[in-house]
Protein backbone atom coordinates (compact mmCIF):
# COMPACT_ATOMS: atom_id res chain seq x y z
CA UNK A 1 0.00 0.00 0.00
CA UNK A 2 2.44 3.01 1.11
CA UNK A 3 -0.26 4.99 -0.17
CA UNK A 4 -0.64 6.85 2.72
CA UNK A 5 1.79 9.35 2.74
CA UNK A 6 5.67 9.66 2.66
CA UNK A 7 6.04 8.25 5.92
CA UNK A 8 4.21 7.85 8.96
CA UNK A 9 6.89 8.28 10.98
CA UNK A 10 8.68 5.89 13.41
CA UNK A 11 8.96 5.58 16.97
CA UNK A 12 12.66 5.18 18.48
CA UNK A 13 13.75 2.01 18.93
CA UNK A 14 16.32 0.64 21.34
CA UNK A 15 19.39 1.37 19.79
CA UNK A 16 21.24 -2.23 18.94
CA UNK A 17 25.54 -2.57 19.42
CA UNK A 18 27.12 -0.95 16.46
CA UNK A 19 30.46 -2.22 15.52
CA UNK A 20 33.21 -0.59 13.70
CA UNK A 21 31.32 2.50 12.83
CA UNK A 22 32.85 6.11 11.57
CA UNK A 23 31.65 8.67 13.97
CA UNK A 24 29.78 10.94 11.57
CA UNK A 25 27.55 7.51 9.91
CA UNK A 26 24.47 6.95 11.92
CA UNK A 27 22.85 3.15 13.04
CA UNK A 28 20.88 1.98 10.23
CA UNK A 29 17.96 1.45 12.40
CA UNK A 30 14.94 0.77 10.33
CA UNK A 31 14.65 -0.52 7.10
CA UNK A 32 11.23 0.26 5.17
CA UNK A 33 10.63 -2.66 2.83
CA UNK A 34 8.62 -1.82 -0.21
CA UNK A 35 7.83 -5.68 -0.57
CA UNK A 36 5.99 -5.28 -3.75
CA UNK A 37 6.12 -2.53 -6.68
CA UNK A 38 2.59 -3.77 -7.11
CA UNK A 39 -1.07 -2.72 -5.50
CA UNK A 40 -4.30 -4.68 -6.26
CA UNK A 41 -5.65 -0.95 -5.65
CA UNK A 42 -5.54 1.75 -7.93
CA UNK A 43 -5.49 5.17 -5.51
CA UNK A 44 -6.18 8.43 -7.26
CA UNK A 45 -3.56 10.12 -4.54
CA UNK A 46 -1.15 6.93 -4.28
CA UNK A 47 2.32 8.86 -4.38
CA UNK A 48 4.53 6.08 -5.20
CA UNK A 49 2.36 4.93 -7.74
CA UNK A 50 2.64 1.07 -7.71
CA UNK A 51 1.69 -0.93 -10.60
CA UNK A 52 -1.84 -2.14 -10.51
CA UNK A 53 -2.06 -5.98 -10.05
CA UNK A 54 -5.01 -7.72 -10.94
CA UNK A 55 -4.15 -11.36 -9.70
CA UNK A 56 -0.46 -12.05 -9.81
CA UNK A 57 2.44 -9.01 -9.97
CA UNK A 58 4.89 -8.77 -12.06
CA UNK A 59 8.11 -10.93 -11.73
CA UNK A 60 11.15 -8.70 -10.35
CA UNK A 61 8.43 -6.36 -8.81
CA UNK A 62 9.06 -8.08 -5.56
CA UNK A 63 11.59 -8.18 -2.82
CA UNK A 64 13.59 -11.59 -3.31
CA UNK A 65 13.65 -13.15 -0.04
CA UNK A 66 17.79 -13.95 -0.70
CA UNK A 67 18.80 -10.38 -1.29
CA UNK A 68 16.45 -9.38 1.75
CA UNK A 69 18.20 -12.11 3.52
CA UNK A 70 21.76 -10.94 2.91
CA UNK A 71 20.27 -7.15 3.35
CA UNK A 72 19.78 -7.91 6.69
CA UNK A 73 22.90 -10.26 7.37
CA UNK A 74 24.83 -6.65 6.04
CA UNK A 75 22.70 -4.07 8.44
CA UNK A 76 22.94 -6.35 11.71
CA UNK A 77 26.17 -4.93 12.73
CA UNK A 78 24.75 -1.40 10.93
CA UNK A 79 22.37 -1.44 14.29
CA UNK A 80 19.69 -2.69 12.26
CA UNK A 81 16.58 -3.28 14.50
CA UNK A 82 13.40 -3.36 12.69
CA UNK A 83 11.54 -2.95 9.63
CA UNK A 84 8.54 -1.33 8.41
CA UNK A 85 6.62 -3.32 5.39
CA UNK A 86 5.10 -1.96 2.83
CA UNK A 87 4.46 -1.13 -0.74
CA UNK A 88 2.79 -1.51 -3.09
CA UNK A 89 0.88 -3.75 -1.01
CA UNK A 90 3.23 -6.21 0.98
CA UNK A 91 0.55 -8.89 1.24
CA UNK A 92 0.90 -9.51 -2.64
CA UNK A 93 4.55 -10.79 -2.41
CA UNK A 94 4.73 -14.19 -2.99
CA UNK A 95 6.33 -14.97 -0.41
CA UNK A 96 4.90 -13.05 2.14
CA UNK A 97 4.49 -15.35 4.98
CA UNK A 98 8.41 -16.68 4.41
CA UNK A 99 9.68 -13.01 4.22
CA UNK A 100 7.71 -12.29 7.63
CA UNK A 101 8.69 -15.36 9.15
CA UNK A 102 12.23 -14.71 8.27
CA UNK A 103 12.61 -11.07 10.12
CA UNK A 104 10.77 -12.51 12.80
CA UNK A 105 13.50 -15.11 13.53
CA UNK A 106 16.23 -11.87 12.96
CA UNK A 107 14.22 -10.39 15.79
CA UNK A 108 13.02 -6.75 14.06
CA UNK A 109 10.83 -5.10 15.17
CA UNK A 110 7.83 -5.22 12.63
CA UNK A 111 5.36 -2.81 11.16
CA UNK A 112 3.45 -3.03 8.41
CA UNK A 113 1.32 -0.15 6.24
CA UNK A 114 -1.34 -2.56 4.07
CA UNK A 115 -4.62 -2.21 2.80
CA UNK A 116 -5.71 -5.15 4.50
CA UNK A 117 -7.81 -6.27 1.51
CA UNK A 118 -5.67 -9.67 1.90
CA UNK A 119 -5.84 -10.60 5.14
CA UNK A 120 -7.83 -13.45 5.81
CA UNK A 121 -8.37 -14.65 9.63
CA UNK A 122 -5.53 -17.61 9.29
CA UNK A 123 -3.15 -14.83 8.33
CA UNK A 124 -4.27 -12.45 10.83
CA UNK A 125 -3.60 -14.93 13.54
CA UNK A 126 -0.96 -15.80 12.21
CA UNK A 127 0.53 -12.25 11.79
CA UNK A 128 -0.63 -11.50 15.90
CA UNK A 129 0.60 -14.80 17.09
CA UNK A 130 3.79 -15.92 15.84
CA UNK A 131 5.77 -12.74 13.89
CA UNK A 132 7.58 -9.68 15.71
CA UNK A 133 4.68 -7.48 13.93
CA UNK A 134 3.78 -4.70 16.38
CA UNK A 135 1.77 -2.05 14.58
CA UNK A 136 -0.28 -1.78 11.31
CA UNK A 137 -1.92 0.80 9.65
CA UNK A 138 -5.03 0.50 6.94
CA UNK A 139 -5.94 2.70 4.59
CA UNK A 140 -9.50 3.64 4.98
CA UNK A 141 -10.65 7.04 3.27
CA UNK A 142 -14.33 7.46 3.68
CA UNK A 143 -16.92 5.46 5.91
CA UNK A 144 -18.80 5.23 2.69
CA UNK A 145 -18.37 2.36 0.60
CA UNK A 146 -19.00 3.59 -2.82
CA UNK A 147 -16.88 6.72 -1.61
CA UNK A 148 -13.69 4.29 -0.61
CA UNK A 149 -14.21 2.39 -3.77
CA UNK A 150 -14.26 5.15 -5.87
CA UNK A 151 -11.26 6.51 -4.59
CA UNK A 152 -9.14 3.30 -4.07
CA UNK A 153 -10.15 2.15 -7.72
CA UNK A 154 -11.65 -1.08 -6.85
CA UNK A 155 -15.30 -2.34 -6.33
CA UNK A 156 -15.40 -4.26 -2.90
CA UNK A 157 -12.00 -2.57 -1.75
CA UNK A 158 -13.92 -1.31 1.29
CA UNK A 159 -15.99 -4.68 2.21
CA UNK A 160 -12.52 -5.92 1.96
CA UNK A 161 -10.74 -4.05 4.15
CA UNK A 162 -13.18 -3.61 6.72
CA UNK A 163 -13.30 -7.43 6.65
CA UNK A 164 -8.87 -7.82 7.07
CA UNK A 165 -9.10 -4.82 10.13
CA UNK A 166 -11.78 -6.87 11.52
CA UNK A 167 -9.80 -10.20 11.22
CA UNK A 168 -6.71 -8.17 12.73
CA UNK A 169 -9.17 -7.06 15.50
CA UNK A 170 -10.29 -10.51 16.19
CA UNK A 171 -6.67 -11.82 17.04
CA UNK A 172 -5.61 -8.68 18.81
CA UNK A 173 -3.74 -6.69 16.36
CA UNK A 174 -5.79 -3.11 16.77
CA UNK A 175 -4.46 -1.06 13.75
CA UNK A 176 -3.94 2.44 13.17
CA UNK A 177 -6.42 4.37 10.58
CA UNK A 178 -5.34 5.93 8.25
CA UNK A 179 -7.13 8.29 5.81
CA UNK A 180 -5.86 10.21 2.99
CA UNK A 181 -7.48 13.63 3.41
CA UNK A 182 -8.97 15.36 0.27
CA UNK A 183 -11.11 17.94 -0.59
CA UNK A 184 -14.29 15.10 -1.67
CA UNK A 185 -13.77 13.53 1.95
CA UNK A 186 -13.22 16.45 4.32
CA UNK A 187 -16.91 16.04 5.40
CA UNK A 188 -16.71 12.38 6.12
CA UNK A 189 -14.14 12.81 8.63
CA UNK A 190 -16.49 12.39 11.91
CA UNK A 191 -18.02 9.72 10.10
CA UNK A 192 -14.26 7.90 9.23
CA UNK A 193 -13.20 8.13 12.92
CA UNK A 194 -16.74 6.67 14.53
CA UNK A 195 -16.36 3.87 11.83
CA UNK A 196 -12.59 3.13 13.47
CA UNK A 197 -13.52 3.22 16.61
CA UNK A 198 -16.39 0.90 16.24
CA UNK A 199 -14.18 -1.33 14.25
CA UNK A 200 -11.26 -1.20 17.04
CA UNK A 201 -8.92 0.65 15.72
CA UNK A 202 -6.17 2.22 17.87
CA UNK A 203 -5.85 5.70 16.51
CA UNK A 204 -6.74 7.64 13.12
CA UNK A 205 -3.87 9.17 11.07
CA UNK A 206 -4.53 11.69 9.03
CA UNK A 207 -2.59 12.37 5.79
CA UNK A 208 -3.57 15.19 3.48
CA UNK A 209 -2.83 14.09 -0.26
CA UNK A 210 0.98 15.40 -1.62
CA UNK A 211 1.56 16.54 -4.81
CA UNK A 212 3.60 13.58 -5.41
CA UNK A 213 2.79 10.78 -7.56
CA UNK A 214 -0.39 10.54 -8.44
CA UNK A 215 -1.03 13.23 -5.81
CA UNK A 216 0.02 15.81 -8.28
CA UNK A 217 -2.50 15.38 -10.86
CA UNK A 218 -5.32 15.62 -7.83
CA UNK A 219 -3.64 18.99 -6.82
CA UNK A 220 -3.65 19.87 -10.36
CA UNK A 221 -7.53 19.26 -10.47
CA UNK A 222 -7.70 21.68 -7.34
CA UNK A 223 -8.66 18.24 -5.31
CA UNK A 224 -5.61 18.75 -2.86
CA UNK A 225 -5.89 20.99 0.43
CA UNK A 226 -3.92 24.64 -0.03
CA UNK A 227 -2.13 25.75 2.75
CA UNK A 228 -4.99 27.47 4.73
CA UNK A 229 -7.07 23.74 4.21
CA UNK A 230 -4.49 21.60 5.30
CA UNK A 231 -3.46 24.36 8.42
CA UNK A 232 -7.34 24.73 9.29
CA UNK A 233 -7.65 20.60 9.11
CA UNK A 234 -4.30 20.19 11.50
CA UNK A 235 -5.88 22.50 14.14
CA UNK A 236 -9.53 20.66 14.21
CA UNK A 237 -7.84 17.35 14.15
CA UNK A 238 -5.53 18.20 16.56
CA UNK A 239 -7.95 20.72 18.99
CA UNK A 240 -11.44 19.95 19.07
CA UNK A 241 -12.38 16.37 17.43
CA UNK A 242 -8.95 15.02 19.40
CA UNK A 243 -11.38 16.77 22.46
CA UNK A 244 -14.41 15.36 21.40
CA UNK A 245 -13.14 11.35 20.45
CA UNK A 246 -11.25 9.38 23.08
CA UNK A 247 -9.29 7.47 20.12
CA UNK A 248 -6.39 8.82 19.83
CA UNK A 249 -6.23 11.34 16.50
CA UNK A 250 -2.89 12.38 15.01
CA UNK A 251 -1.38 14.36 11.70
CA UNK A 252 1.67 14.63 10.83
CA UNK A 253 2.97 18.42 10.79
CA UNK A 254 6.29 20.25 11.08
CA UNK A 255 6.42 22.02 14.99
CA UNK A 256 6.68 25.37 14.08
CA UNK A 257 3.37 25.28 12.59
CA UNK A 258 1.80 23.36 15.79
CA UNK A 259 0.50 25.29 18.40
CA UNK A 260 1.33 25.44 22.20
CA UNK A 261 -1.51 23.03 23.24
CA UNK A 262 -0.75 20.98 20.09
CA UNK A 263 2.99 20.70 21.06
CA UNK A 264 1.99 20.11 24.49
CA UNK A 265 -0.91 17.18 23.43
CA UNK A 266 1.43 15.03 21.62
CA UNK A 267 5.01 16.12 22.30
CA UNK A 268 7.66 15.45 19.63
CA UNK A 269 5.48 13.21 17.45
CA UNK A 270 5.59 13.51 13.95
CA UNK A 271 7.91 16.36 14.77
CA UNK A 272 10.03 15.45 12.00
CA UNK A 273 11.48 12.12 9.73
CA UNK A 274 14.02 9.41 10.96
CA UNK A 275 15.59 9.37 7.61
CA UNK A 276 19.17 9.47 9.31
CA UNK A 277 18.46 5.62 10.55
CA UNK A 278 16.16 4.62 7.64
CA UNK A 279 17.00 2.41 4.55
CA UNK A 280 14.61 2.02 2.17
CA UNK A 281 14.86 -1.21 -0.03
CA UNK A 282 12.30 -1.07 -3.03
CA UNK A 283 10.74 -4.01 -4.61
CA UNK A 284 13.49 -4.22 -7.29
CA UNK A 285 16.36 -4.58 -5.00
CA UNK A 286 17.09 -1.10 -5.23
CA UNK A 287 18.08 0.66 -1.95
CA UNK A 288 16.92 4.25 -1.64
CA UNK A 289 15.83 7.07 0.46
CA UNK A 290 12.50 5.92 1.09
CA UNK A 291 9.45 4.80 -1.31
CA UNK A 292 10.43 8.39 -2.94
CA UNK A 293 13.35 6.32 -4.64
CA UNK A 294 10.45 4.76 -7.17
CA UNK A 295 9.94 7.96 -8.98
CA UNK A 296 13.38 9.90 -8.41
CA UNK A 297 16.18 7.69 -9.36
CA UNK A 298 19.21 10.03 -7.76
CA UNK A 299 18.08 9.09 -4.42
CA UNK A 300 18.66 5.64 -5.18
CA UNK A 301 21.82 4.23 -3.29
CA UNK A 302 22.82 0.46 -5.39
CA UNK A 303 20.83 -2.55 -5.85
CA UNK A 304 21.05 -5.29 -3.70
CA UNK A 305 23.07 -8.52 -4.97
CA UNK A 306 24.99 -5.84 -6.87
CA UNK A 307 26.58 -3.06 -4.88
CA UNK A 308 27.25 -3.09 -1.14
CA UNK A 309 24.43 -2.06 1.66
CA UNK A 310 26.88 -0.97 4.14
CA UNK A 311 29.05 0.95 1.38
CA UNK A 312 26.47 2.41 0.10
CA UNK A 313 24.92 3.40 3.66
CA UNK A 314 28.63 4.84 4.71
CA UNK A 315 29.28 6.56 1.65
CA UNK A 316 27.05 7.49 -1.03
CA UNK A 317 27.22 11.09 -1.81
CA UNK A 318 23.60 11.73 -1.09
CA UNK A 319 23.73 10.49 2.22
CA UNK A 320 26.95 11.82 3.21
CA UNK A 321 26.07 15.06 1.46
CA UNK A 322 22.46 14.87 3.88
CA UNK A 323 23.92 13.87 7.16
CA UNK A 324 26.56 17.02 6.75
CA UNK A 325 22.94 19.41 5.77
CA UNK A 326 21.19 17.96 8.76
CA UNK A 327 24.04 19.16 11.57
CA UNK A 328 23.36 22.91 10.07
CA UNK A 329 23.28 25.63 9.46
CA UNK A 330 20.18 25.09 8.20
CA UNK A 331 18.61 26.35 5.10
CA UNK A 332 15.85 29.64 4.94
CA UNK A 333 13.31 30.02 7.99
CA UNK A 334 14.76 26.78 9.39
CA UNK A 335 17.99 28.45 10.08
CA UNK A 336 16.33 30.49 12.20
CA UNK A 337 13.76 27.97 13.67
CA UNK A 338 13.76 26.90 17.61
CA UNK A 339 12.52 23.35 16.46
CA UNK A 340 15.15 22.24 13.63
CA UNK A 341 16.90 20.48 16.32
CA UNK A 342 14.02 18.19 16.80
CA UNK A 343 12.32 18.82 13.24
CA UNK A 344 15.57 18.34 10.86
CA UNK A 345 13.59 20.11 7.83
CA UNK A 346 10.15 17.92 8.73
CA UNK A 347 9.97 15.13 5.05
CA UNK A 348 12.57 15.29 3.34
CA UNK A 349 11.03 13.25 0.50
CA UNK A 350 8.36 16.16 0.24
CA UNK A 351 11.12 18.94 0.57
CA UNK A 352 13.06 17.44 -2.00
CA UNK A 353 9.86 17.14 -4.47
CA UNK A 354 9.10 20.41 -3.84
CA UNK A 355 12.46 22.09 -3.26
CA UNK A 356 15.12 20.07 -4.81
CA UNK A 357 16.86 19.81 -2.13
CA UNK A 358 16.52 17.02 1.05
CA UNK A 359 17.39 19.77 3.76
CA UNK A 360 15.40 22.74 2.94
CA UNK A 361 12.16 23.85 4.62
CA UNK A 362 9.32 22.01 4.19
CA UNK A 363 6.87 23.00 1.99
CA UNK A 364 4.38 24.26 4.67
CA UNK A 365 7.10 26.03 6.82
CA UNK A 366 8.05 27.87 3.25
CA UNK A 367 4.38 28.59 2.38
CA UNK A 368 3.88 30.27 5.90
CA UNK A 369 6.60 31.83 5.42
CA UNK A 370 5.23 33.70 1.73
CA UNK A 371 2.39 34.52 3.45
CA UNK A 372 4.09 36.18 6.22
CA UNK A 373 2.08 33.77 8.35
CA UNK A 374 5.04 32.37 10.01
CA UNK A 375 5.01 32.54 13.73
CA UNK A 376 7.96 34.99 14.72
CA UNK A 377 7.56 33.19 18.73
CA UNK A 378 9.08 30.19 16.74
CA UNK A 379 11.73 32.16 15.53
CA UNK A 380 15.31 31.90 17.57
CA UNK A 381 15.96 35.68 16.49
CA UNK A 382 12.61 36.73 18.16
CA UNK A 383 12.77 39.35 21.05
CA UNK A 384 9.67 40.55 22.65
CA UNK A 385 11.96 43.30 23.32
CA UNK A 386 12.10 44.83 20.02
CA UNK A 387 9.38 47.61 20.02
CA UNK B 1 34.51 42.82 43.01
CA UNK B 2 35.63 44.22 46.61
CA UNK B 3 35.80 41.70 49.54
CA UNK B 4 33.06 41.77 51.78
CA UNK B 5 35.14 42.37 54.44
CA UNK B 6 36.11 45.93 52.77
CA UNK B 7 32.32 46.86 53.71
CA UNK B 8 31.66 48.33 56.83
CA UNK B 9 28.47 47.25 57.00
CA UNK B 10 26.48 43.81 58.41
CA UNK B 11 26.43 40.77 56.80
CA UNK B 12 23.20 40.89 55.52
CA UNK B 13 23.78 45.02 53.73
CA UNK B 14 27.28 42.76 52.61
CA UNK B 15 25.64 40.64 50.50
CA UNK B 16 22.88 43.48 49.46
CA UNK B 17 26.32 45.25 47.86
CA UNK B 18 26.95 42.58 46.09
CA UNK B 19 24.09 42.11 44.30
CA UNK B 20 23.94 42.73 40.80
CA UNK B 21 21.23 43.73 38.71
CA UNK B 22 20.25 44.36 34.53
CA UNK B 23 17.51 45.81 32.78
CA UNK B 24 15.36 42.96 31.36
CA UNK B 25 15.45 42.59 28.13
CA UNK B 26 11.91 42.71 27.64
CA UNK B 27 11.75 46.11 28.97
CA UNK B 28 11.94 49.06 26.75
CA UNK B 29 12.89 52.38 28.35
CA UNK B 30 11.49 55.90 26.98
CA UNK B 31 13.08 59.11 28.54
CA UNK B 32 11.04 61.81 29.19
CA UNK B 33 13.81 64.65 30.84
CA UNK B 34 14.39 63.57 34.63
CA UNK B 35 11.79 60.85 34.37
CA UNK B 36 11.94 57.69 31.80
CA UNK B 37 8.64 55.36 31.42
CA UNK B 38 9.47 52.01 31.23
CA UNK B 39 7.30 49.85 29.02
CA UNK B 40 7.39 46.37 30.49
CA UNK B 41 6.33 44.23 27.12
CA UNK B 42 5.89 40.67 29.58
CA UNK B 43 2.95 42.41 31.63
CA UNK B 44 2.24 44.87 28.87
CA UNK B 45 2.08 47.98 31.44
CA UNK B 46 4.25 51.25 31.85
CA UNK B 47 5.90 52.12 34.82
CA UNK B 48 7.17 55.72 35.64
CA UNK B 49 11.24 55.77 36.58
CA UNK B 50 12.29 59.32 38.81
CA UNK B 51 14.86 60.60 38.11
CA UNK B 52 17.26 58.43 40.85
CA UNK B 53 15.78 55.58 39.38
CA UNK B 54 17.18 56.75 35.98
CA UNK B 55 20.53 57.44 37.13
CA UNK B 56 20.55 53.88 38.70
CA UNK B 57 19.26 52.12 35.53
CA UNK B 58 21.94 54.09 33.52
CA UNK B 59 24.40 52.19 35.41
CA UNK B 60 22.93 48.66 35.54
CA UNK B 61 24.78 46.29 32.83
CA UNK B 62 24.81 42.69 34.78
CA UNK B 63 28.29 43.79 35.74
CA UNK B 64 28.41 46.31 38.32
CA UNK B 65 27.57 45.38 42.11
CA UNK B 66 24.90 47.49 43.96
CA UNK B 67 28.45 48.77 45.57
CA UNK B 68 29.88 49.82 42.89
CA UNK B 69 26.96 51.68 41.46
CA UNK B 70 26.68 53.16 45.26
CA UNK B 71 30.21 54.11 44.94
CA UNK B 72 29.61 55.91 41.83
CA UNK B 73 26.32 57.94 42.90
CA UNK B 74 27.58 58.49 46.62
CA UNK B 75 25.13 56.98 48.05
CA UNK B 76 24.65 53.98 50.56
CA UNK B 77 24.21 50.66 49.24
CA UNK B 78 20.72 50.32 50.78
CA UNK B 79 20.03 53.35 49.26
CA UNK B 80 20.43 51.46 45.45
CA UNK B 81 19.33 48.05 46.78
CA UNK B 82 16.32 48.98 48.27
CA UNK B 83 14.40 50.55 44.88
CA UNK B 84 16.15 47.84 42.43
CA UNK B 85 14.68 45.33 44.37
CA UNK B 86 11.28 46.98 44.24
CA UNK B 87 11.67 47.48 40.19
CA UNK B 88 12.72 43.93 40.18
CA UNK B 89 9.15 43.09 41.84
CA UNK B 90 7.97 45.33 39.42
CA UNK B 91 9.28 43.39 36.01
CA UNK B 92 11.44 46.34 35.25
CA UNK B 93 15.23 44.76 36.46
CA UNK B 94 16.34 41.15 36.92
CA UNK B 95 18.84 40.19 39.29
CA UNK B 96 22.37 39.17 38.17
CA UNK B 97 22.99 35.77 40.09
CA UNK B 98 24.95 33.02 39.33
CA UNK B 99 22.54 30.19 39.16
CA UNK B 100 23.70 26.41 39.49
CA UNK B 101 21.54 23.46 37.87
CA UNK B 102 22.23 21.21 41.17
CA UNK B 103 20.35 20.84 43.99
CA UNK B 104 21.78 20.35 47.26
CA UNK B 105 21.73 20.95 50.93
CA UNK B 106 18.99 22.11 52.69
CA UNK B 107 16.51 22.80 49.68
CA UNK B 108 13.34 24.05 51.97
CA UNK B 109 15.81 27.18 51.82
CA UNK B 110 17.16 27.25 48.73
CA UNK B 111 15.60 29.65 46.13
CA UNK B 112 14.94 29.87 42.75
CA UNK B 113 15.10 31.55 39.50
CA UNK B 114 14.12 31.91 36.46
CA UNK B 115 17.15 31.77 34.57
CA UNK B 116 17.22 34.92 32.86
CA UNK B 117 19.29 34.19 29.43
CA UNK B 118 16.07 32.19 28.73
CA UNK B 119 13.51 32.94 26.31
CA UNK B 120 10.06 32.65 27.17
CA UNK B 121 7.75 33.24 24.60
CA UNK B 122 3.50 33.07 25.16
CA UNK B 123 1.53 32.86 22.38
CA UNK B 124 -1.88 32.34 23.87
CA UNK B 125 -3.30 31.34 27.20
CA UNK B 126 -2.73 27.26 26.29
CA UNK B 127 1.34 27.76 27.44
CA UNK B 128 4.51 29.09 26.39
CA UNK B 129 8.26 28.31 25.39
CA UNK B 130 11.21 28.27 26.73
CA UNK B 131 14.26 28.46 24.59
CA UNK B 132 17.47 28.74 26.02
CA UNK B 133 20.02 29.90 23.00
CA UNK B 134 22.98 28.73 24.76
CA UNK B 135 22.03 25.05 24.63
CA UNK B 136 19.45 25.16 21.78
CA UNK B 137 16.86 23.30 23.67
CA UNK B 138 13.33 24.10 23.69
CA UNK B 139 10.87 23.27 26.39
CA UNK B 140 7.07 23.66 26.06
CA UNK B 141 5.40 24.47 29.14
CA UNK B 142 1.40 24.43 30.06
CA UNK B 143 -0.18 27.25 32.04
CA UNK B 144 0.75 26.62 35.76
CA UNK B 145 4.42 26.05 34.48
CA UNK B 146 3.86 29.64 32.91
CA UNK B 147 2.32 30.69 36.34
CA UNK B 148 5.68 29.42 37.88
CA UNK B 149 7.99 30.52 35.36
CA UNK B 150 6.56 33.95 35.74
CA UNK B 151 6.77 33.91 39.73
CA UNK B 152 10.54 32.82 39.42
CA UNK B 153 11.24 36.25 37.46
CA UNK B 154 12.04 37.08 41.47
CA UNK B 155 14.02 34.60 43.31
CA UNK B 156 11.84 32.30 45.72
CA UNK B 157 11.71 29.50 47.78
CA UNK B 158 9.85 26.02 47.37
CA UNK B 159 7.23 26.94 49.70
CA UNK B 160 6.69 30.50 48.00
CA UNK B 161 6.08 28.93 44.90
CA UNK B 162 4.12 26.33 46.54
CA UNK B 163 1.98 28.70 48.12
CA UNK B 164 1.74 31.35 45.41
CA UNK B 165 0.29 28.30 42.97
CA UNK B 166 -1.93 26.99 45.60
CA UNK B 167 -3.57 30.53 46.09
CA UNK B 168 -3.88 30.47 42.14
CA UNK B 169 -5.10 26.97 41.58
CA UNK B 170 -8.45 26.61 43.81
CA UNK B 171 -9.66 23.44 45.06
CA UNK B 172 -6.14 21.93 44.35
CA UNK B 173 -5.16 20.05 47.70
CA UNK B 174 -1.75 21.40 49.26
CA UNK B 175 0.06 18.35 49.23
CA UNK B 176 -0.76 17.81 45.27
CA UNK B 177 0.61 20.92 44.82
CA UNK B 178 3.93 20.71 47.10
CA UNK B 179 4.28 17.46 44.98
CA UNK B 180 4.31 18.90 41.55
CA UNK B 181 6.12 22.22 42.25
CA UNK B 182 8.51 19.93 43.42
CA UNK B 183 8.95 17.71 40.49
CA UNK B 184 8.84 20.82 37.86
CA UNK B 185 11.71 22.04 39.77
CA UNK B 186 13.54 19.38 39.93
CA UNK B 187 13.22 19.06 36.28
CA UNK B 188 13.65 22.51 35.33
CA UNK B 189 16.83 22.83 37.41
CA UNK B 190 18.36 19.57 35.46
CA UNK B 191 17.27 20.75 32.05
CA UNK B 192 19.08 24.28 33.01
CA UNK B 193 16.01 26.71 32.89
CA UNK B 194 15.71 27.18 36.45
CA UNK B 195 18.67 27.67 38.64
CA UNK B 196 19.15 27.61 42.30
CA UNK B 197 21.05 30.78 43.29
CA UNK B 198 24.50 30.07 44.78
CA UNK B 199 25.05 33.43 46.61
CA UNK B 200 23.12 33.66 50.18
CA UNK B 201 21.48 37.15 49.04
Amino acid sequence: MGAAGPCDGQTDLPTMPVVDMPPDVPALRTFYLYLSAGCNLHCQHCWITPTFVHGKPVPGDCLELRLLQAAVEEARPLGLSAAKLTGGEPLLHPDFRRVVDYLTAQELELSMETNATLIDRELAVHLVKHTTLKRVAVSLDSPVEQDHDRFRGKPGAFREAVRGIEHLVAAGMHPQIIMSVYRGNLKQIDGLIELAMKLGASSVKFNPITKSGRGAEMHRQGQGLDFDAHIALIRHIRGPLQDRYPIYLSAMVPPAMSTVKELLRYGGEGAGCHVRHILGILGTGEMALCGIGRSIPELCFGRLGQDSLREAWMTHPVLVQMRKDMKGPFPGVCGDCLHVGRCLTHCLAQNYEANGKLVSPSPLCAEAVRRGVFPDTRRISWSSGEW
Amino acid sequence: MKAKSEYPISNTQSSWGNLRFALRTDVVLEHFGERSLALLCHALKLCEINASGQQMLARLDGKRTVQDIADELGLPPQAISEPLMEMEQQGVVRRVVSLSKERYGNMSEARYLADPDVSFRQEDNDGGLLYNAETDTLEVINPVAVEIWKFLAAPQTQADVVAHLHQACEGVPHDQVAADVAEFLDGMVQKGFIGVIEESV
